[in-house]
């Protein structure tokens, strides 16, 4: 072998790359100009390079994409401490004569994952909307966890709010102090 | 219809929209799997690191700032959760010091055309083969570099080898892989 061709061999990698200083580079291209092997190395060299960045060599199989996304909408159901608070779950505040009555929309939620806390001008509720286990075709329904504060326009009895939990709708009664 | 971007899926996603995340995941799923597989040889640990991927990422995602954009960010907790797997230690590592680079003598120039190359399914093999030959050290650098398109610098920090060492790593990971791949394509 040559002697440039072995100096060309030894620079080659950082040559296709570009980031040799301005004279080797001009060196080693002046030497492809009148190396048809060298040419040829450097081109199946990118070649080489560009085929192993291209290639897949396994289409993902349907089941891992499945328990994929299972794993993570568990992830999602189970850790995640993000909390939905603006405008969500849906709540009305009704004025009567001795009481106020909110109502707040939680379809779907069972009465041990729903907290409620009361100070004489705040009621606080938070809890967690479960997913269905299973793989899902579609879905549309919001999981989530929630937390709402909603402010009372006057101070209530904190000692006899009374709240239920019926047909996907959370009523809490507050009395007016 | 117009694709959203993943900037805009990010966005969503940290608003605990959680079909946004799904999409980033389907958007990169194929291709996270790929690159476990290109760097570690094997469908089962690729699998594995599939979900460590995005488990993590989604753990991360209220902290992910964004300067980096969503793909660059998925791959570089890929890459490092396949290096903890290399350090498991549960894959073989050959000396790569005694192993031989060489070039033939004769060089063939097949260079044209690699998207028309990759139809076929036996230089795809030839392909498999070859990068699981490699060894490991110098495999990670050319993934690193050459398929995720790290600079040097970087492989060098990810790794912790000067970037010497990742030069001539790449250097010969690179001319071996072009070695095997001439010797498909040399006349019989």
């Amino acid at each position: 072998m040559k002697m440039e061709c072995e100096k060309f061999l030894f620079w080659i990698s950082e040559y296709i790359d570009g980031s040799l200083n301005p004279e080797i580079h001009a060196e080693l291209e002046k030497h492809l100009g009148v190396c048809p092997r060298c040419k040829s190395i450097a081109n199946t060299l990118k070649a080489t390079i560009t085929l192993f960045h291209d290639v897949e060599f396994c289409k993902l199989p349907a089941s891992i994409h499945q328990s994929l996304h299972q794993a993570l909408r568990y992830e999602w159901e189970t850790h995640k401490v993000k909390v939905k608070s603006w405008g969500y779950p849906p709540a009305e505040t009704i004025e009567e004569k001795t009481a106020f009555l909110v109502l707040i929309q939680l379809p779907g939620v069972k009465k041990e994952d729903v907290n409620l806390t009361v100070t004489k001008h705040v009621l606080k509720i938070s809890g967690i909307n479960r997913a269905t286990a299973g793989i899902y075709y579609l879905n549309e329904i919001n999981y989530s966890r929630f937390s709402r504060k909603i402010e009372l326009p006057q101070a209530i009895d904190t000692a006899k709010v009374e709240a239920c939990l019926e047909n996907g709708i959370l009523r809490v009664k507050l009395p007016k102090l | 219809m117009l694709k959203v971007s993943d900037k805009t899926l990010v966005k969503q996603a940290k608003n605990h929209d959680f079909k946004a995340f799904e999409e980033l995941v389907n958007r990169y799923e194929s291709k996270v799997y790929n690159l476990a597989y290109k760097m570690l040889g094997s469908r089962e640990d690729a699998k594995d690191v599939l979900q460590d991927t995005f488990i993590s990422a989604f753990k991360a995602l209220d902290g992910f700032r964004e300067k980096s954009s969503f793909s660059t960010w998925i791959y570089r907790i890929a890459t490092n959760s396949c290096l903890m797997k290399l350090r498991e230690g549960k894959h073989k590592t050959i000396s790569l010091e005694d192993k031989e680079f060489t070039v033939a003598k004769e060089a063939v120039d097949w260079s044209e055309d690699p998207s028309s190359l990759l139809e076929r399914k036996e230089l795809r093999k030839v392909m498999d083969k070859a990068i699981k030959s490699l060894p490991n050290m110098l495999r990670t650098v050319f993934v690193l570099r050459d398929i995720e398109g790290l600079s040097n610098q970087e492989a060098a920090k990810m790794l912790g080898v000067s970037i010497a060492a990742v030069k001539s790593r790449l250097h010969r990971a690179r001319l071996y892989l072009r070695e095997k791949l001439s010797d498909y394509f040399k006349p019989t």
